[in-house]
């Protein structure tokens, strides 16, 4: 049941990233989590602790890849991008997260 | 990510820490300078910066489990599984294992002997700038004569390419004081052979220039050998005065034991113990007296730096023309430019050319054997996988992608690869001594071979390779067919038949390229060991001798032989015996001749030469050379008598077609001969089939040194070596008697580098007709187990055990007579290779490959028969029918 949840939120954290991912532009980790924050207005505040396994992760599955770079800061930085695989991928969670929440919606609504 | 990262990540999970920690750093301080921005104080933004820590350190470890750890895990689970598979048929794992051990450890073994010959480098200083010097003639079809010390000299005193220039020949010399005279192979050096070389002492010094000046000869360096055995490994030995060739020479130094120049191409394939300095007497260094055309020693030079070869030898191509120039009497003949040229050979070149060929051969024998070996632990693998086909399919239906299965196969072939090299390596380092211990001849580079890092890294390249190329066949088989076909035909699996078979064909044809090539190789070898040697070595006892300072000279020193020979002949048991020079299959020197009275064909251009040897009266009798006219060398043709020659037939019908040899005159150097008998041609080169002219002279004419004794026992008795040397003693108590050996094991001696060629040769071969064999058993066992039901139901309606042999191999003998049809034509494709590789291997005999590919065809139908025989007794066809 808990490795249920972690599973169900590690897949929330993937959508988020691949969605702020898919708009094309390469990203740094920190960038990333900041998007997020802000996009979420400060209710989605994202840890490094998850963040980076998440991206690690991804990489590892094929849906994103990294490379390193320089920052805007002159820091050495990885950047990470969508891959094609990536996107099919995220478009299956959006269907997924669509469908999920609808349908909590309804229960919500209904009983 | 790719197979080959995920890998390396494994290996290099340090440098992925360093980069995780660059990027959790990275985001630490993009933390810190955005609290900064929004206006806490860096105290407190550091403070809460850090209460991530707990975080970061989570981050980390899920990075790295992302990276590697969790494929690890798979990983494992893979191996276990393997592991598991390959348990439930121990005695099929065993044999796959055993199998690829005995490809993998032929390879090794053949590969450490490669390596320390063909492929490490020579011990000395930069080694690849180290050259040997050879004269060319082309008009005399010279193409590597050693260069006279006159030429060596002005080679030194005129070039600017070579750094150092050195030469050496080497001799036998008597040691004396130990508790008997001892004969110590020797070099004598030119002082610049170890600087040029770049050896430095283990004791004392070694030669300088000085000492190759007359009035300082009397100096030796030792060999670590020679001041291990005979001086016990003093270290005070430096210093210490002993007896060589009766005068008293002082030990200036010891050679470390990794230092020795006698490597085959450039020396004697026996070991040099001492060496002395080279005396530049003036009788060696000018171009007027005797020794102006004597080419014995070895010159090894160092190319400059930065000088190539090409450059050095386009220069000494020009000291070639200068010399040309300036002495047309020795570089010319009758007016004609003989076509002297210098020529520049890298060391490494000259002293592993004799061993290339056969090491190649060896080495492509082995490879194909691993070849045979890994198809072998293929099929073998497949057909385990296809037990378990439903398995397969179930995993590929339930989402396991190709690349899975692949992986799945891969570790099992790495299991059995694994197993395989490990048991392989411990074989080789078994058959590497062996091979060593059974090597004919002297090569130093042996003596401190092992298996070293480049052999090791060998082994596992190698043990990866199979595990690829027996995990690439079933994984192939797998990933072509359809999922629906392998369910709904469980049991009786067609498809892939045809690759399989076509695998035996290739296993078939491999083994019989390495049976004909065996083949042929040990007819080769029959035909040089059975040749007629046109003498008797059977009983025969050869030892050498060499003259000392302190015997009579007159009327002649070679009195002395004949002393002993009297001696000797009077043992008790002694049928025969006599001196020579050189005995049969020594290779003796070659001389120059000519025939006295006869006009200079001014068109005869070929060089009339034959094989010299000084003997006395028992010679011939000793060995049972058979006088076919006139009459042998006597104990009368003295030197005061006319000077005689025994002429061979080969001789004879050369020179005197038309007419009898005796009382013919030839002239060789000054001497004028008047041949008096003419005896059987006698092998005087070992391999060689043709046998060249002869010229023998009597040892009371003509005095050498150094002297063989011959001696044949009476048939029954038996004579002591003991018995000799004191009969030698009786006579000369300070002569060194040595190198004793009975004259049967010389003519052995003279094909065992070939024996030993063709018997590993033909182990390969029988191992790769076994493994073939075994090929063929597995996949008709596979073929019988997979169709039990079919051959149940045949059994059931009547068929008898004939018709399900010709039903289940009718598939596997036609490719099995594919592949014997292409492995002949392979073979005779290739047997060049070989031929080359082995001196003296015959011609192609197609009733020898014939007879193989009959043999091998009973073999492979001999595979066939038996599983089918033994599957047969198993069916019930009952039982059988109602299992499925």
């Amino acid at each position: 049941m808990r490795d249920n949840r972690k599973d169900q939120l590690q897949g929330t954290l993937d959508l988020l990233v691949l969605r702020i991912l898919s708009l094309g532009t390469p990203m740094h980790g920190f960038a990333i989590a900041e998007r997020i924050e802000q996009v979420s207005r400060d209710v989605l505040r994202v840890e490094a602790g998850s963040l980076y396994p998440a991206l690690h992760r991804m990489a590892e599955a094929g849906w994103v890849k990294s490379s390193w770079g320089v920052s805007d800061n002159n820091r050495r930085a990885r950047y990470y991008t969508i891959t094609a695989a990536g996107r099919r991928r995220l478009a299956d969670e959006e269907t997924h997260w669509a469908t999920l929440t609808a349908a909590v919606g309804r229960v919500l609504k209904h009983s | 990510m790719s197979l080959f990262s995920r890998f390396a990540n494994l290996w290099r999970s340090r440098a992925l820490d360093r980069e995780f920690d660059d990027e959790l750093n990275f985001h630490h301080e993009m933390e810190l300078e955005r609290q900064r921005q929004r206006g806490f104080d860096p105290g407190e933004a550091d403070a809460r910066a850090r209460r991530h820590i707990g975080s970061v350190l989570r981050a980390k470890e899920g990075m790295r489990q992302a990276r590697a750890m969790v494929w690890l895990e798979s990983i494992g689970a893979d191996i276990r599984y393997g592991a598991r598979l390959l348990r439930r048929r121990p005695g099929l794992a065993a044999l796959a294992i055993v199998t690829l051990s005995l490809g993998i450890g032929a390879n090794t073994a053949i590969f450490t002997l490669l390596n320390a010959i063909l492929l490490r480098p020579l011990p000395y200083d930069d080694p690849d700038r180290l050259v040997v010097l050879f004269d060319r003639f082309a008009a005399l079809g010279v193409t590597a004569a050693s260069p006279t010390i006159p030429e060596i000299l002005d080679m030194r005193d005129r070039n600017h390419v070579l750094t150092g220039i050195a030469f050496f020949d080497t001799r036998d010399f008597r040691m004396t004081g130990g508790s008997e005279p001892a004969r110590v192979f020797t070099a004598r050096v030119s002082a610049s052979l170890f600087t040029t070389l770049g050896a430095r002492p283990a004791l004392g010094r070694l030669f300088v220039a000085e000492d190759n000046t007359q009035g300082h000869w009397n100096v030796v360096v030792l060999s670590d050998g020679l001041w291990r055995r005979n001086f016990g490994a003093d270290p005070t030995v430096v210093g210490r005065t002993i007896t060589v060739n009766d005068a008293p020479h002082t030990v200036i130094g010891v050679l470390p034991r990794t230092f020795s120049v006698d490597y085959p191409g450039i020396s004697s394939s026996e070991a040099i113990e001492m060496y002395v300095p080279f005396t530049m007497y003036p009788l060696y260094t000018s171009r007027t007296a005797d020794f102006v055309n004597v080419r014995r020693v070895t010159t090894i030079a160092r190319l400059a730096p930065g000088v190539s070869r090409p450059r050095a030898s386009a220069e000494l191509e020009g000291i070639a023309r200068q010399l040309t120039a300036e002495h047309p009497d020795l570089y010319q003949r009758a007016g004609q430019d003989i076509g002297f040229r210098l020529a520049v050979e890298t060391l490494h070149d000259v002293v592993t050319r004799g061993a290339r060929g056969a090491l190649t051969v060896l080495f492509g024998a082995v490879l194909l054997v691993l070849v045979i070996a890994c198809v072998n632990t293929g099929q073998f693998l497949l057909a385990q996988s296809l037990d378990r086909q439903g398995e397969v399919a179930i995993r590929t239906a339930l989402g396991a992608g190709r690349g899975r299965l692949f992986r799945q196969f891969f570790v099992e072939s790495c299991l059995l690869a694994g197993a395989g090299g490990a048991l392989g390596l411990l074989q080789a380092l078994w058959l590497v001594q062996a091979l060593v211990a059974l090597l004919p001849g002297h090569r130093p580079e042996l003596d401190t071979m092992s298996v070293d890092r480049t052999v090791l890294s060998f082994t596992i390249g190698i043990a990866v390779l199979s595990a690829l190329v027996v995990g690439v066949l079933p994984a192939l088989y797998f990933s072509r067919s359809s999922v629906g076909s392998r369910l709904a035909t469980r049991g009786g699996a067609r498809s892939g038949q045809r690759a399989r078979h076509a695998l035996v064909g290739v296993e078939v044809a491999v083994a019989v390229v390495l049976l004909v090539a065996a083949g042929l190789l040990i007819q080769g070898l029959r035909r040089l060991q059975n040749a007629d040697r046109g003498f008797s070595p059977d009983d025969v006892l050869v030892m050498q001798v060499r003259g000392t300072g302190s015997q009579q000279t007159r009327p002649i020193a070679s009195l002395v032989y004949q002393h002993f020979v009297d001696h000797i002949a009077a043992l008790p048991g002694v049928e025969a015996a006599g001196v020579a020079t050189a005995v049969p299959l020594a290779n003796p020197p070659g001389v120059e001749f000519s025939v006295e009275g006869r006009p200079k064909d001014p068109t005869d251009t070929a060089r009339h030469l034959a094989s010299y040897q000084i003997v006395s009266a028992g010679y011939f009798g000793t060995f049972r050379i058979a006088v076919r006219e006139g009459r042998a060398i006597s104990d009368d043709d003295v030197v005061d008598r006319p000077r005689v020659a025994v002429v061979n037939e080969a001789l004879a019908r050369q020179e005197f077609p038309h007419e009898t040899a005796i009382g013919q005159r030839i002239r060789v150097g000054p001497d004028v001969l008047t041949i008096v008998g003419v005896v059987a041609n006698v092998q005087a080169v070992p391999l060689e089939t043709t046998r060249g002219p002869q010229i023998y002279v009597s040892n009371l004419q003509r005095y050498e040194p150094n002297m063989n004794i011959v001696v044949r026992a009476a048939p029954g008795a038996t004579v002591t070596v003991d018995a000799i040397k004191q009969a030698v003693w009786a006579v000369q108590r300070e002569q060194a008697v040595f190198n004793l050996r009975p004259m049967p094991e010389l003519v052995r001696r003279s094909v065992a580098e070939q024996r030993y060629i063709v018997t590993l040769l033909g182990a390969f071969a029988v191992l790769a007709l076994f493994m073939s064999a075994a090929g063929v058993y597995l996949i008709v066992w596979y073929l019988v187990t997979t169709r039990t039901r079919e051959i149940a139901v045949r059994l059931a309606v009547g068929a008898r055990g004939r018709d399900i042999v010709r039903l289940v191999s009718s598939q596997t003998l036609g490719w099995t007579i594919a592949g014997l049809a292409v492995g002949v034509a392979l073979a005779v494709a290739t047997s060049g290779i070989a031929r080359a590789a082995v001196r003296g291997v015959s011609d192609l005999d197609p009733l020898t490959i014939a007879a193989l590919a009959a043999f091998y065809l009973l073999v492979a139908a001999a595979a066939m028969w038996a599983p089918v025989a033994r599957n047969l007794r198993l069916i019930d066809p009952a039982s059988a029918l109602r299992a499925e």
